[in-house]
């Protein structure tokens, strides 16, 4: 999909492009999305890529829908978000548990290119969804709803809604449902759309809000049994948590490819600024978490196939940690640009642009915190149950990016994963297997590798004695950190596993270790344990890698597509 | 803290009910004495992930597989040892 995608994208650097660059800041700058851009993503038939290849659509992989989907975000966020990602996040609800009618509308209703907005979101209650208010009361047969949800992205614009509605007033996580709601089929008078809320970033989507006053829908509209909306929303949302930040790699890959063509041109000092070392550092940083985010999105993805009961940290990690270390690197490449990077005109505006939308695709759909606030009541039982021991491997398949995938079974998404933790117990193993593998057990990454076994061990101790008021949403730092120290390890398992993979296959960049070092060192300074600093040959290498691939216009992700 | 079980390999109601009581309070901050058993555990300060926090240590420590449902169907300390006791004494 992605090489048909680039094709119909087309070159960003031409100014006639509608979906250019230049054409997509002028677009942001008016708070719209680019003209003709929805229409020609309609062309392709994106929205297939939604729908389950049962139902008629091509959604067989979450691996490959969210790889597909990155050239889309390396070009505008907002037309990625408002176009697919918002009727993703609406949907998932619907495959894990709508009944066949219910999929089968909805599959029809997105084939037609119609959007689907979820709608979660109270304002008064952020991500503590249980306290929610907007409800849904039955009456006579039907259910009658009444209530506000703000800040959603296409609501005035969707032929399908999927509501998380209040349906029994006691407090407790059965007591909401959600909704399935053709928008066309309500009375006109029971449901107002609200004022749009302008945003920083996005500025394309139209960010809205509706409100329902006493508006009859039908008892067929419940998805899945009065109650299960909770149990729902936090299975079928791993699905999108993992996916998302993996389509957003495509945003960074822009603002880096933005970055380097600068550095190669602008002198400063007497040499281009892609001479000056800490440039050079900073680009190479950027290009390690890139190629690090990519490691652990595409891990927590495949896990969703290959281990469905166990996927549900993966993901929140992958929601966790992916935008943190894109907005980090988003970060060190505005200081390359300098000035340039908050021009909202000229051949670098693209960059600013991407750097107020990756934000969004950060808070969008369960922010960090609450991402975290899922781990942290499982950590002590993953800690007790398969940290401590060798437990089985993780399939090799969870490493094969873009490889083939078993079908994914919506029904084996679970809450907790039981302390079952394949990926992250297999850390130690697979830092044995790189250095076995690599000859290097006395150089860096040999330090590295070893530092972070010795980090595990300590955060695997924590975390079992981990005291009860700190495994819940409303933990202190103690919680918390250990939660976004978990994350990082599994992120050096995901490249570690990745690696092997791509050494097995004889690759010569992916499968040499300059990339690995330098993702483990930084994954090791995340965790506060860093030795020192990355050799100069290192960069050298990741440097190299990085202006050539620039200059053959290949991605700088693990897939290495040609752009067009 | 150690949490180390003080449950028998075959708990009554009596002592699966103290021990449950202890481990909410935990988890809560509140003493055990101001927990009701009858009283819905969400009303208490339990929320949805709490809850599965609940259920995966009762998971662990009783050594039965527990839905991390258990505590949104069984949403009293009463229920949710009512119900396990029946598991315990059907294995």
């Amino acid at each position: 999909m992605t090489m048909a995608l680039q094709q119909l994208l087309g070159d960003p650097w031409d100014p006639d492009n509608p979906l250019g660059h230049e054409a997509v800041v002028a677009a942001d700058e008016a708070g719209q999305l680019p003209p003709g851009g929805e229409e020609l993503l309609d062309s392709y038939g994106l929205g297939a890529e939604f729908v389950p290849a049962a139902l008629g659509g091509r959604l067989t992989d979450v691996d490959a829908m969210a790889r597909g989907l990155r050239p889309l975000f390396g070009r505008d966020g907002a037309l990625g978000l408002g176009y697919g990602v918002t009727t993703i996040m609406a949907a998932v609800n619907v495959w894990t548990s709508g009944d066949p009618e219910q999929q089968r509308r909805l599959a029809d209703t997105v084939l037609a290119g119609g959007r689907a907005a979820v709608c979660f979101h109270e304002l008064a209650h952020g991500n503590d969804f249980g306290q929610q208010e907007f409800a849904a009361r039955p009456e006579n047969g039907s259910l009658v709803l009444n209530g506000r949800k703000e800040v959603i992205n296409n609501v005035g614009r969707a032929r399908a809604l999927v509501l998380f509605a209040r349906t029994d007033p006691g407090a407790g996580s059965r007591s909401h449902s959600l909704l399935l709601v053709d928008p066309a089929a309500v009375a006109p008078a029971s449901m107002r759309p609200m004022p749009r809320f302008g945003t920083v970033g996005v500025r394309g989507c139209e960010l809205g809000g509706v409100e329902f006053t006493d508006c009859r829908i039908p008892e067929s509209s419940l998805i899945g049994p009065p109650g299960s909306g909770m149990e729902t929303a936090l299975r079928a949302f791993q699905i999108t948590r993992a996916a998302l930040p993996s389509m957003a790699l495509g945003t960074l890959d822009t603002q880096l490819r933005v970055t380097v063509r600068f550095a190669r041109e602008r002198r400063l000092y007497g040499a281009t600024v892609a001479e000056l070392p800490h440039a050079r550092s900073l680009l190479a940083t950027a290009f390690t978490g890139l190629l690090t985010a990519d490691c652990l999105t595409t891990a927590a993805c495949r896990a969703l196939h290959l281990l469905p009961g166990e996927a549900g940290p993966y993901a929140a990690a992958a929601k966790y940690l992916g935008p943190r270390i894109l907005l980090d690197a988003s970060d060190g490449l505005s200081v390359v640009l300098g000035a340039r990077h908050y021009l909202r005109e000229g051949p670098y505006a693209i960059f600013q642009k991407h750097l107020r939308d990756l934000p969004v695709l950060s808070l969008g759909h369960a922010g960090p915190l609450a991402c975290l606030a899922s781990v942290v009541p499982q950590l002590p039982a993953l800690a007790r149950q398969s940290w401590a021991n060798d437990g089985p491997p993780p399939p090799d398949a969870l490493f094969a990016a873009g490889g083939p995938l078993p079908p994914l079974r919506y029904d084996r998404l679970a809450l907790s994963a039981r302390g079952r933790d394949p990926l992250g117990a297999a850390w130690p193993a697979l830092g044995r297997a790189v250095l076995r593998e690599s000859g290097e057990s006395g150089g860096h990454l040999g330090t590295l590798v070893r530092l972070l076994t010795a980090r595990f061990r300590e955060l695997a101790h924590e975390c079992a004695e981990l005291p009860r008021p700190e495994r819940t949403v409303t933990a202190g730092p103690q919680g918390f950190g250990a939660a976004a120290q978990y994350a990082a390890l599994l992120a050096a398992a995901a490249c570690a596993g990745t690696w092997l993979d791509r050494r097995r296959h004889s690759d010569p960049f992916l499968g040499g270790t300059a990339w690995l070092t330098a993702a483990l060192h930084r994954l090791a300074e995340r965790l506060g344990s860093a030795p020192g600093q990355l050799p100069t040959a290192v960069e050298d290498e990741l440097l190299a890698e990085l202006f050539n691939r620039h200059d053959r216009h290949a991605g700088f992700d693990l897939d290495r597509l040609p752009l067009a | 803290m150690s949490e180390t079980s003080d449950l028998p390999v075959l708990p009554t109601k009596q002592e699966l009910h103290i021990w449950l009581t202890q481990v909410v309070s935990d988890y809560l901050g509140n003493p055990p004495e101001t927990l009701d058993p009858a009283r819905p555990l969400a009303e208490a300060g339990l929320d949805s992930v709490y809850a599965l926090s609940v259920c995966s240590e009762i998971e662990e420590t009783l050594e039965v597989p527990v839905e991390p449902t258990l505590a949104w169907d069984h949403p009293t300390i009463d229920a949710i040892v009512d119900h396990l006791h029946g598991v315990i004494s059907t294995r």
